[in-house]
């Protein structure tokens, strides 16, 4: 998973690849597949939300993190053990509290004694040493023990004294945050949430769906997860997205949006100008191009086309756009700026 | 298009129109080439219209190189575009704006293209003047071509001034702007062949028939005056006859002229003559009349010629006989040769050449001046013949170019309308000039209009005077006199003029009566033709002019008393107060080319003369 941590260090060019001789690597057909085996498997267990899980499951793919934003009892948590569960991957759950300390989380050297009695430090990997971890509540640690993944994010690996070690292939952590509950949190600096491959929001169900959550919940069964992809599979994926072609005024049509984001520049609409105070980051046009790559794959193509950009620029970019106070006394969120960004863009 | 066409008229205008649209394809095409779009244009158009999702311009991208994914996407944008459907592409909702505009300019050529095109008509119409001219033009090269033929051999300087003549109205013909013009040219060239022919016409073979005559009395130089006499009478007049019964025959009674021919053959001195005669008889037998007439012409000619020949040759041997003549028969035959000159007088050459014969026969030692004189009197002779056919073919070119003329007028006419009147009446012995005026004026309208004056109710006023005023002669006044003539003239460059004139005269003894006129001034140029302009000066339809009476003729009729009526002026203007603007307006008239010169003549004489 080397090559999805390091947003910014890998091109996002196509590379020929000889899918054949390529170690671990999968059909275009079997990329579909495994994708509808996950998605099918995350529907036992979450009722509605299939946008939802698509996006997570796109950010997976395409190596990114995910920062699930929405009020507690939605299923955020629900829907990352489900997805732990269908895949054949190591999960683990992080209560984040303002009392976490970095070493909990990054683990800690510790004195231990050998069978000749000797003592020594021996290094206690912390929950970071997993394939798919669970910050819930990301935004109640402090900033310090939130800095402490801003490596284990961004390169894969985690330092602690002189030793630095690498963390398992595929690495994938989904954070969640409560938007409404201020009080005694901390809220991730920009730094951390531009590590973030997409920010989704997590709806409120459906008057059916609700139905059906309390039919399959307050039952005595619960529904039983099948693992059907396993790390190796998901790094092939993440592989054969990679490679699906972009054309040069597709990537053209990606810069003008990120670069319509930011209020200094001629591109951007009146609503960028007046709200925004800091537009997207190239890393946040890299999410959405690669995202774009895999949502073409999902649906059977072999290219991106402008309305794959379209579609995930949303939760590649609403948490890299800073929005200043005007949007805020306004009541103007991430979202509508960005419509008015696409609109602009698209009628460019 | 059409709105330059209203300005700058051409025909036929599908050349133009063709040649505008087939530049406006090739600016189309050109413009269509250079801005056609690239592959990779094209290829984003489609995915855009067909909803490609950026499949062709990927494929067209990954096209130079690629693998893996790349075949596989190059063969689905393959797919793709094997099933998409491209007319949903032509379903797109049409540029309104550009065919409003495109409907509208077309809408609006239609518009243009029914209504009349008022330049187009003067264009079709001056072409066909122009067609109408270069014909006349034809005619007369053809006609000059033939006196020059018919002069071959005998050529003379007043033939060869004919020639010239007919060759300058060809070329002026050709260079005239307007038929106007052409027939200003005419007229210029009708009244050079009259002033060609004239002193070499019918007066002058009757000169040298009193020359003859003259000497054919005296025994020295009978044969040569007999022989000169015949010259002058020209005995082709008989043939001359028979011509014009061979023109008035009837289909089937040629064959009585045919008999006349073949008999006037068989009694032709000439050889030549007589053949051509023959031939004649045969053409006339056969009922082809034209080939009879003009055998019958050619025949004439010849004739003529014969005996101008044979006047030649008398004279001439007159002269060599001079030296064998006693001095009384010299001084008789001076005496004749004189009296002959005086005789001769309408044929100033052969005149002063019989005067020089006479002059140096009378005096001792210029013997040879006289044989000399003769034989150059001899030479006028010879030159009697080709006299004749000067006046054939000068008639003949002149009947030509009026055939022309009128053909040129005859066009003009269509072009427009428009009419006058104009009336005299005048009382006294100057009666007839009420009706002179009267002809003048209609005359006036006839040469303003170019039509022909026709006189449909004569009364007493003879039907020469009414169409050729010129002829007018000095009133008689003897007795009284009365009138009318009314003449409508017809035609005009542009304007179809009509004049009308009336004139009731009374005359009575000589000077004892005031002569009183009256003429309404004829509205002329009224016309509703586009060349209205060049109408007649637009008078004023209530504009009275006086003017006195001047000359003409009427029936005369004696009055027992040497006085007469007190003339009824019914004028309402006195005449003084408008003659200066008349004269100056009639003037001004005769300064158009149109007008023929001896017209202007005319109207310069009657302004200049006594009638001021």
């Amino acid at each position: 998973m080397s090559d999805i941590a390091p947003l910014g260090t890998h091109g996002d060019s196509p590379r020929p690849v000889d899918l054949d001789n390529q170690p671990g690597s999968i059909e275009p057909d079997r990329f579909v597949a495994l994708a509808a085996a996950i998605e099918a498997e995350l529907a036992k267990a979450m009722v509605g939300q299939a946008e939802l899980g698509r996006l997570v499951l796109m950010a997976l793919v395409g190596g990114g993190h995910v920062l699930l934003e929405g009020v507690p009892g939605l299923g955020k948590t629900v829907l990352v053990r489900s997805l732990a569960s269908a895949l054949h991957l190591n999960f683990a759950r992080v209560q984040f509290t303002p009392d976490l300390m970095p070493g909990d989380i990054t683990g800690s050297s510790i004195v231990s004694e050998d069978e000749a009695g000797r003592r020594r430090f021996e290094f206690q990997p912390g929950p970071l040493f997993t394939n798919l971890l669970l910050a819930d509540e990301i935004n109640r640690a402090t900033p310090k023990t939130q800095s402490a993944l801003l490596e284990a994010m961004a390169e894969h690996q985690v330092t602690t004294g002189d030793a630095t070690r690498p963390l398992p292939s595929p690495f994938f952590v989904l954070a969640t945050q409560n938007p409404i509950e201020h009080e005694g949190t901390y809220p991730l600096p920009e730094a951390q949430l531009d590590r973030f491959f997409f920010k989704l929001v997590v709806p409120f169900p459906e008057p059916g769906e609700l139905v059906e959550i309390a039919r399959r919940t307050t039952g005595v069964g619960a529904a039983a997860l099948s693992p059907v992809a396993t790390g190796p599979e998901l790094e092939a994926m993440a592989r054969l997205a990679r490679e699906v072609p972009v054309a040069s005024h597709v990537y053209e049509r990606a810069a003008r949006i990120v670069i319509a984001t930011h209020p200094d520049r001629p591109e951007a609409p009146e609503e960028v100008r007046r709200y925004v105070r800091f537009g997207a980051s190239p890393r946040g046009m890299q999410a959405v191009v690669v995202a774009a790559r895999v949502r073409a794959l999902l649906e059977g193509r072999y290219n991106v086309a402008f309305d794959d950009l379209t579609a995930v620029a949303p939760p590649a970019l609403r948490h890299r756009l800073f929005l200043n106070f005007e949007a805020d006394a306004a009541g103007v969120d991430a979202d509508r700026v960005l419509a008015a960004v696409l609109a602009s863009v698209e009628a460019s | 298009m059409q709105v330059v066409f209203r300005r700058w008229p051409v025909e036929p205008a599908w050349v133009p129109m063709l040649a505008m649209v087939a530049a406006a394809v090739l600016v189309a095409v050109a413009g269509s080439w250079r801005a056609r779009p690239s592959m990779a244009e094209v290829a984003r158009l489609a995915d855009v219209r067909l909803g490609g999702r950026e499949r062709l311009f990927t494929a067209l991208e990954l096209a130079q190189g690629g693998g893996g994914l790349s075949l596989l996407q190059q063969a689905d944008a393959e797919a793709w575009a094997a099933s998409a459907d491209p007319r949903q592409v032509s379903r797109r909702r049409l540029p309104r704006r550009a065919l409003g505009i495109a409907v509208a300019g077309i809408a609006l050529t239609a518009g243009l293209a029914l209504v009349p095109n008022g330049a187009l008509d003067r264009l079709r119409a001056a072409r066909a003047d122009e067609a109408l001219r270069e014909a006349g033009a034809e005619e007369i090269a053809s006609i000059a071509t033939e006196v020059a033929r018919a002069g071959a051999g005998s050529e003379t300087p007043k033939r060869r001034a004919l020639v010239r003549e007919l060759r300058t109205a060809e070329m002026a013909l050709r260079a005239a702007p307007t038929n106007a013009a052409a027939v200003a040219a005419l007229s210029r060239t009708q009244a050079g062949l009259r002033a060609l022919v004239q002193p070499t016409g019918t007066g002058a073979g009757d000169a040298a028939a009193a020359a003859g005559d003259q000497l054919a009395r005296t025994a020295a130089s009978e044969g040569a005056g007999k022989a000169l006499a015949a010259a002058g009478a020209s005995s082709g007049a008989g043939l001359g006859q028979m011509t014009a019964e061979l023109a008035s025959a009837e289909p089937g009674g040629s064959a009585a002229v045919a008999s006349q021919l073949a008999q006037a053959a068989e009694e032709a001195a000439d050889p030549s003559v007589a053949e051509q005669l023959r031939k004649a008889a045969e053409e006339a037998a056969a009922g082809r009349s034209e080939a009879a007439q003009a055998a019958l012409d050619e025949a004439e000619r010849r004739a003529d010629q014969a005996d101008a020949d044979r006047a030649a040759e008398e004279l001439s041997s007159l002269g060599r006989s001079l030296p064998g003549l006693s001095a009384a028969e010299q001084a008789e035959l001076a005496e004749a040769l004189s009296k002959a000159s005086v005789a001769a007088g309408a044929q100033p050459e052969l005149a002063q050449t019989l005067a020089n014969a006479a002059t140096a026969l009378a005096e001792e030692g210029q013997m040879g001046e006289a044989a000399a004189a003769l034989e150059a009197a001899a030479g006028v002779a010879r030159g009697l013949g080709a006299a004749g056919d000067l006046d054939t073919d000068a008639a003949r070119a002149n009947d030509g170019l009026q055939s022309i003329k009128d053909a040129l007028l005859a066009k003009s006419e269509g072009a427009g309308a428009g009419s006058g009147q104009g009336c005299g009446e005048g009382q006294a012995d100057e009666s007839a000039s009420a009706m002179d005026h009267a002809g003048r004026h209609g005359l006036n309208r006839d040469v303003f209009g170019g039509g022909a004056s026709v006189q449909t109710t004569p009364r007493s006023l003879p039907q020469r005077q009414a169409e050729a005023c010129p002829e007018f002669e000095s009133p008689s006044g003897d007795g009284l006199g009365q009138g009318v003539t009314v003449g409508p003239g017809a035609g005009g460059f542009g304007s179809q003029g009509s004049g009308e004139g009336g004139g009731p005269g009374q005359a009575q003894g000589p000077g004892s009566g005031q002569g009183g006129a009256e003429g309404h001034r004829g509205g002329g140029g009224i016309g509703g033709g586009a060349e209205g302009r060049l109408a007649g000066r637009p008078g004023a339809p209530t504009e009275r002019v006086y003017v006195p009476g001047g000359g003409g003729t009427g029936r005369s009729q004696a009055l027992p008393s040497g006085t007469g009526d007190q003339g009824a002026d019914a004028s309402l203007v006195p005449y003084e107060q408008v003659y200066a603007e008349y004269r100056a307006d009639a003037l001004t008239q005769t300064d158009r080319q149109l007008m023929p010169e001896r017209l202007r003549g005319l109207l310069r004489d009657y302004f200049d003369g006594d009638n001021q």
